[in-house]
């Protein structure tokens, strides 16, 4: 846990709770964890403040005057840099808990709760936030070495992760051998790839479509 | 005048009879009187026989009188008196002649038909002289009469019957030669009576002396008064008077002869009844005019001689009125309350006793129904409670996630604090706001769990002053996670100042929620931005009113008038008996309640509960 902190330090919990007391003392006890917090009475406020990208985590009521919390969450959702949304609610609702784990809550916690729950389900979020700031920073690496090819690098690319040797890949793109070889070099120099296996996850992450075997040029 | 001196006076109208009307002239009827203004008694007399004969013979009649001295008898006045008389009547011959006393029957027999024509005589006189007279009469004019005898032996007897212990009796008599007729009488009636009791005549003994010896007169004495009318040194003695008088002054009871004296201060006697000695007298004359022969109307005594006693005197006195011998009228009785008013006292007592009876009945049916009532009480609140339970187990998860609100702020609080003193440089202050928090949030569960408690108890009915609006407010509070849960919005339009009602707080919370409760329900096919519940609050003059109102489906037309029936519901879920409750404890409140619906959408619920007028708490249960 205090390796968590450590790491988190500058994480932002955003509390989003309409019962003052509960807001107060939730924020209170995370504030003793060494979080930073922000509290927000309504979905209304929580929406319209605006947010540093700094990583975080959403502790959120299910009940709210305004909007209920899986609406909200599906608002958050739909955006590219998603928080984790821990749901807390006053009484064990199965269905909607159901649902809201389904659409992507990082966990679902019925008052009253101890600390070490929350800050449990806490430090998870945060090491989901983590993992997705680190996919979503890989992924713009990924896109920007991409980007670096030429339009012909792409398309031998696209032939390669299929697993296709450089005679088939100069065949489909009626070229010589020797040509694709000389491309192969530089997609993998421009790639920062070792091997093929390397371009494989590249494109899967990317999610780039191989192109079909034994099919020609398109 | 007694009740039976009247019916003596009717008996003796139903004896004369109506008389034929006679045709032609009037009947002249002369009294002669010698009577004069001392003797009013016979005022009484002449005043009834004319009445008497005015009411058989009516404008038949034709009545003169005519007073003469008794005392001056001397020629000249019989000449002068002779003289008036044939002066007067001669244009027309008389009818009848009433000769009233001795000198006045003398004048009558010794001035003859010269004087009053052939007119037959119909005669009152005194004693057995007047009856020798009659007796006598020469004749041509028919005469006939009432004689009158003062009854001395009757009072006498009447003395002895009501003071047995009587040694003495004074006879008050006059002087003069009429007096001593009247003192020959009553020398002839006592003959034998002075064995028992020494009998004096106090004759002529002028009236101051009389009040001084009378005044002296021991116990066992009795004075009987004889109509004096003259004393021995010849000054006219007035019987009136001398009654009055002495009556006043003597130590010892009083009576005399005549019914005009009752009044007089006298204990009584055996006495001449003089309205009864008119129609007496009329009665003949009646007889006579219709053309009966005068021999066929003979002479008699007086039937009109009562022996009277006047009641104030016999307390007065002492005397019993159980001596009095059968027959004795008494006089001028104050009645006693039971003989005046015994139907008016019979019919209260009757009417006492029914009441009584139906005060009896009241209380044996106020004590049943009484016992009805805790009966039904008892029933309506163990109905009550189990409809509240109910209520609370529909409630319940929005009751569990309204608890654990202040439950998860709890704990959160105590656990940053501990994290706070385990960090090893706790802030002091921040601590002690956490601490308030805590306890806070623990009264604030503990108010959620008592509201339930309270509801959840049984609960006997309790009538107290409470207000509305306090009870408005933790009705709500209840409700309030429901409300959320349903998406309701409830507005509170509470009236300022409103009057304390009498009424239990539990039961009448219940009402309301129930209302409340079912203002939501009927919400339910609203969307949820518009589900609005109003809970208004109202004064009036005898009653304080509370109103839900909903936007909801409103009451179908054929629910309206069932839906405060037992086991009524429109309800999928439910049981029937919330609204029926409720109007049954709105009921035994002394209120009312109504449901009808609004103009635009839903429908408005409201109940009325009475003042409280600082009446006695226990009146109710």
């Amino acid at each position: 846990m205090t390796q968590a902190i450590d790491v988190t330090l500058d994480a932002v919990i955003y509390v989003v709770e309409d019962y003052l007391p509960a807001r107060t003392a939730t924020a209170r006890l995370l504030r003793a964890a060494r979080y930073t917090v922000e509290t927000y009475g309504t979905a209304g406020e929580f929406l319209a403040a605006a947010r540093s990208d700094k990583p975080g985590c959403v502790v959120l009521d299910v009940r709210l005057p305004d909007l209920d919390g899986l609406q909200l969450q599906e608002m958050l959702s739909s955006s590219d840099d998603a928080l984790p949304i821990i749901f807390v609610t006053g009484y064990g609702d199965i269905p909607m808990s159901v649902r809201a784990i389904k659409s992507g809550a990082a966990d679902f916690l019925t008052k009253p709760f101890r600390s070490t729950v929350l800050l449990g389900a806490i430090t998870k979020a945060l090491a989901r936030d983590a993992e997705n700031r680190a996919k979503r920073e890989r992924q713009r690496d990924d896109r920007a070495r991409f980007d670096r090819l030429t339009p012909r690098e792409r398309e031998v690319f696209t032939h390669l992760i299929t697993g296709q040797l450089n005679k088939q890949v100069a065949f489909d793109l009626g070229t010589s051998e020797r040509t694709i070889k000389a491309h192969r070099h530089n997609v993998m120099e421009k790639l920062e790839a070792e091997s093929v296996a390397d371009l494989v996850r590249l494109g899967s992450r990317l999610k780039l479509d191989p192109v079909p075997k034994s099919q020609g040029a398109p | 005048m007694s009740a039976s001196l009247t019916a003596l006076a009717i008996l003796s109208f139903l004896v004369i009879g109506p008389i034929a009307e006679a045709a032609g002239l009037p009947k002249r009827v002369l009294v002669l009187s010698e009577f004069g203004q001392n003797e009013p008694a016979f005022w009484a007399v002449e005043r009834a026989l004319h009445a008497a004969l005015a009411e058989h013979l009516g404008a038949d009649l034709d009545y003169r009188i005519e007073y003469v001295d008794n005392i001056a008898h001397d020629a000249e006045y019989r000449i002068a008196v002779q003289k008036l008389v044939r002066s007067r009547y001669a244009n027309r011959p008389l009818d009848l002649v009433i000769p009233f006393g001795r000198t006045a029957l003398e004048m009558v027999r010794d001035y003859g038909t010269d004087t009053f024509g052939g007119a037959p005589v119909v005669a009152l006189v005194a004693g057995h002289n007047g009856g020798e007279i009659l007796e006598a009469w020469p004749g041509p004019q028919a005469a006939t009469g009432i004689l009158h005898v003062l009854d001395v032996k009757g009072t006498l007897d009447l003395i002895l019957a009501l003071q047995p212990a009587t040694r003495k009796v004074v006879l008050v008599v006059g002087a003069s030669e009429r007096d001593a007729r009247i003192e020959a009488s009553a020398r002839r009636q006592l003959v034998g009576y002075d064995a028992r009791v020494a009998i004096t005549y106090a004759a002529g003994l002028p009236l101051e002396t009389l009040l001084d010896e009378s005044a002296r007169f021991k116990t066992g004495t009795a004075i009987l008064v004889l109509q004096p009318w003259y004393d021995k040194d010849g000054h006219r003695m007035v019987p009136d008077e001398v009654v009055t008088r002495l009556a006043a002054a003597a130590s010892v009871p009083v009576y005399s002869v005549r019914a005009s004296q009752m009044a007089m201060g006298i204990v009584g006697g055996s006495v001449g009844v003089e309205p009864l000695l008119g129609r007496e007298v009329a009665e003949m004359v009646l007889r006579v005019l219709e053309g009966n022969r005068t021999q066929h109307v003979p002479v008699r005594e007086t039937h009109s001689i009562v022996q009277m006693v006047n009641w104030h005197q016999l307390r007065r006195w002492g005397l019993s009125e159980s001596r009095l011998p059968p027959g004795t009228i008494v006089q001028d009785r104050d009645l006693s309350v039971w003989q005046l008013y015994r139907w008016h006292i019979s019919a209260a007592l009757l009417l006492f006793v029914l009441q009584a009876l139906l005060i009896v009945g009241l209380i044996l049916e106020r004590r049943r129904r009484k016992s009805a009532e805790r009966e039904v009480n008892h029933h309506l609140e163990t109905a009550a409670h189990l409809d509240r339970r109910a209520t609370l187990g529909e409630m319940s998860a929005a009751l569990a996630h309204e608890l654990n609100q202040p439950l998860g702020a709890i704990m959160h609080n105590a656990e940053a604090a501990e994290m706070a003193i385990e960090s090893g440089t706790p802030r002091l202050d921040e601590l002690r706001e956490i601490l308030a928090d805590i306890r806070q949030e623990d009264s604030r569960a503990g108010e959620i769990i008592s509201r339930m408690r309270t509801l959840l108890q049984k609960h006997e009915l309790d009538a107290r002053p409470l207000d509305v609006n306090d009870l408005a407010r933790e009705t709500l509070a209840l409700v309030v996670p429901s409300a959320l849960e349903r998406g309701v919005c409830i507005d509170l339009d509470l009236a300022s100042g409103l009057a304390p009602v009498v009424g239990d707080r539990v039961h009448l919370q219940q009402v309301l929620l129930n209302l409340l409760l079912n203002g939501m329900e009927a919400m339910t096919t609203v969307p949820r931005a518009s589900r609005l519940l109003i809970v208004k609050t109202a004064q009036y003059d005898h009653s304080v009113e509370v109103s839900v109102k909903d936007v909801g489906c409103g009451i179908a037309r054929d629910d309206q008038r069932h839906i405060f029936e037992p086991f009524y519901t429109t309800k999928a879920q439910g049981m029937g008996v919330g609204l029926s409750i409720a109007r049954s404890i709105i009921d035994a409140h002394g209120g009312r309640i109504a449901a009808e619906n609004n103009s635009d959408q839903g429908a408005t619920v409201r109940f009325t509960v009475p003042i409280w007028r600082a009446m006695p708490l226990g009146e109710r249960s």
